[in-house]
């Protein structure tokens, strides 16, 4: 293991369900993140998967301070970064960037190319020399592979695969040390996601960064990440290397979860489908073990107790009663 | 049952004339599933909507070509005759169930229209036979859920509904446009069961227009692939996987990433052609790794590998 650069401890968001328009009052709280803990090292990756709604996207913007945290905190470097000051602040943005799900949505339509990489770059207060600020454009267009001309272009002039390299690029400008790659390739077309892909690792290895990769799939999250989480309301219920997690999955929801995965071959013989019902809200969540309801291997004492996250060998970490 | 012979679809936009589906071939066997996979923009779902005459007129007009269902030509069959053979014979499921679905009415009167309308059927007799459906897509206490509106279920309830919709009056051909595309992994894994579930019982072909080889590998019988509009390799599902013959469909299969492999992935290079300036020969030319001087002149012809196999692709042409 590497030296730490990004850890979050106990992390907790909850949305309040309101009613009522003028008088409105806090019925409910919807429990994206439930407690997380995570650590991502330098120029290491770390793949969260889950279903839709289980808050792997809450936790980037998180760790984006795009929302403020329940209670917990994220630290980098050591530091907790929602007590930093002005300047320290400043300096934390500048080391951690995001690339979106959606090519399309995530770039101002009324920008051109240079615009949109040097943005992030004002803030680290490039914006005063132009002349590097070219040049710094011109470096990241050349890392991402796209050619030199292209600055004075608008996005919808790419195609989507193009596009998230200009959202690659735009990440890359103020040299970060940590990148947030929230499904990087899910909205593409299939033929183009092995490009993005390989892109997004052979910068890692040039030079070297962190990535938190959040996907819903399995496979993606597989040929990106030295290490695993799998998450399921809010909790991360097992975390471990990657080929230790898809070779000795512990956790019954890893197990159904690559169950799932549809063959790669039309003689493999599927076990699919064994999982039943749906992801309760996390409005209420079950009692004890949130995956009780649907886990096959339920006891009657998992609905009480809530399995914490146990280290059961070296990196493999498991939240189950009966692992 | 279902022949599809040289189809053409084809858009007349101000931009040109974009050849959706631009002379395309097979059939689909009684009880059997074919698989149409491709990229968004290749004609997969323009090819669905021709088979059911639901291609948006103007701009789009199907060319040429003959559809024929049971030996019937359906491009010949007047709108009325259509309209008894949608959500009769064929029916179809469309890839977002939040947009297909009416949020202004309860699933229950959605599923309902269909039976009023094909099966004749009035005021109790409706209700029971709503039930009915949507115990066969297995949504729990159906009696209940009839009354729900789109918004109150869940996305793997919504596409349950919108297959109820579609099974609601026995077609003999299902066509489910990307069906499990917003679905979550272990969703996805109970609707492909519940489908295969049903075919097993009431024997209905399926056409899965798909991009994801996973659900023609679990699903399909036959496979189609398209690029640009042409199917470029058509054969029996096991033999694509083991012995892809397009230089498209190779690459295809190698450039996704896998659970059980842990190779670094083929990359095709360039990016998905536009279908309204396609070059003169092979579409496919420009991003392949094996093109020979004759592939940008000229497109090639058919060859049959063996008789349930065929590719378009000179790398196989006797020339």
């Amino acid at each position: 293991m590497t030296e730490t650069l990004l850890e979050t401890r106990e992390l907790k968001k909850y949305f309040p369900v309101t009613k009522g328009l003028i008088f409105s009052r806090v019925v409910a709280w919807i429990r994206a993140v439930d407690g997380v803990d995570i650590r991502i090292g330098n120029g290491e990756t770390l793949g969260l998967v889950g279903e839709s709604g289980c808050g792997k996207t809450t936790i980037a913007k998180l760790i984006m301070l795009i929302e403020k945290p329940t209670s917990g905190t994220v630290f980098f470097r050591g530091r907790d970064v929602y007590s930093l000051d002005s300047q320290q602040l400043k300096e934390y943005r500048r080391s951690i960037q995001i690339v979106n799900q959606d090519p399309f949505s995530s770039m101002n339509p009324r920008l051109r190319v240079n615009s949109i990489i040097s943005e992030p770059l004002s803030v680290v207060g490039f914006q005063h020399d132009k002349q590097i600020t070219r040049d710094r454009i011109a470096e990241v267009l050349e890392q991402v592979k796209l050619p030199q001309g292209s600055t004075s272009m608008y996005p919808h002039e790419f195609s989507g695969g193009q596009r998230q390299r200009i959202a690659v690029a735009r990440a890359l400008a103020p040299s970060p040390q940590c990148i947030v790659l929230d499904e990087p390739v899910s909205a593409l077309d299939v033929s183009i996601r092995a490009q993005v892909m390989n892109l997004l690792l052979e910068l890692q290895e040039q030079l070297g960064h962190s990535y938190l990769l959040i996907a819903h799939d399995l496979a993606v999250v597989k040929y990106m990440s030295r290490y695993v989480g799998v998450m399921y309301l809010g909790k991360i219920v097992e975390l471990a290397e990657s080929i230790e997690l898809y070779t000795h999955p512990m956790h019954p929801y890893t197990r159904a979860l690559l169950n799932a995965v549809l063959p790669s071959h039309p003689d493999i013989v599927w076990a699919g489908g064994k999982l039943s019902g749906e992801v309760p809200s996390p409005i209420n969540p079950p009692s004890g073990c949130r995956f009780h309801p649907r886990c096959s291997r339920a006891e009657p004492g998992c609905a009480e107790m809530e399995p914490a996250l146990v280290p059961v060998s070296g990196n493999h970490w498991v939240a189950c009663c009966r692992s | 049952m279902l022949e599809v012979r040289n189809l053409k679809t084809y858009f007349f936009t101000r931009h040109g004339v974009v050849k959706a589906v631009d002379g395309i071939n097979f059939r689909v066997g009684d009880g059997e599933n074919l698989g149409l996979v491709g990229e968004s923009g290749c004609g997969k779902s323009v090819t669905a909507l021709s088979i059911l005459r639901l291609v948006p007129s103007p701009p789009g007009r199907i060319l040429e070509g003959e559809i024929l269902l049971d030996g019937e030509d359906i491009l010949k069959k007047s709108e009325a005759m259509m309209r008894k053979i949608r959500g009769v014979k064929i029916s179809i499921i469309l890839q977002d169930p939040l947009t297909s679905l009416n949020p202004a009415y309860t699933i229950g009167d959605q599923i309902g229209e269909a039976v009023e309308i094909h099966q004749h059927l009035r005021g109790k007799l409706v209700f029971r036979k709503v039930v009915e459906v949507l115990k066969l897509v297995r949504v729990p206490e159906p009696e209940v859920r009839a009354g729900d509106y789109p918004h109150q279920m869940s996305g793997g309830m919504r596409q349950r509904v919108a297959g109820a919709i579609a099974l609601s009056c026995q077609p003999r051909l299902l066509i489910a446009d990307e069906p499990t595309t917003s679905l979550d992994v272990t969703i996805q894994a109970q609707y492909l069961d519940l489908l295969k579930q049903i075919q097993e019982q009431s024997g209905i072909s399926i056409v899965f227009v798909t991009h994801d080889f996973g659900i023609v590998a679990r699903m399909c019988d036959h496979v189609a692939v398209m690029y640009a509009g042409k199917i470029v390799e058509f054969s029996r599902v096991k033999e694509i996987f083991d012995n892809p013959c397009h230089p498209y469909t190779t690459a295809l299969l190698k450039c996704l990433p896998r659970l059980d492999i842990a190779s670094k992935l083929v990359t095709i290079e360039g990016d998905v052609p536009d279908l309204s300036t396609l070059p003169p020969g092979c579409s496919f030319a420009p991003r392949c790794a094996n093109r020979k001087p004759i592939c940008d002149e000229k497109y090639p012809e058919e060859v049959m590998i063996n008789k349930n196999h065929r590719v378009n692709c000179w790398l196989w042409s006797p020339q």
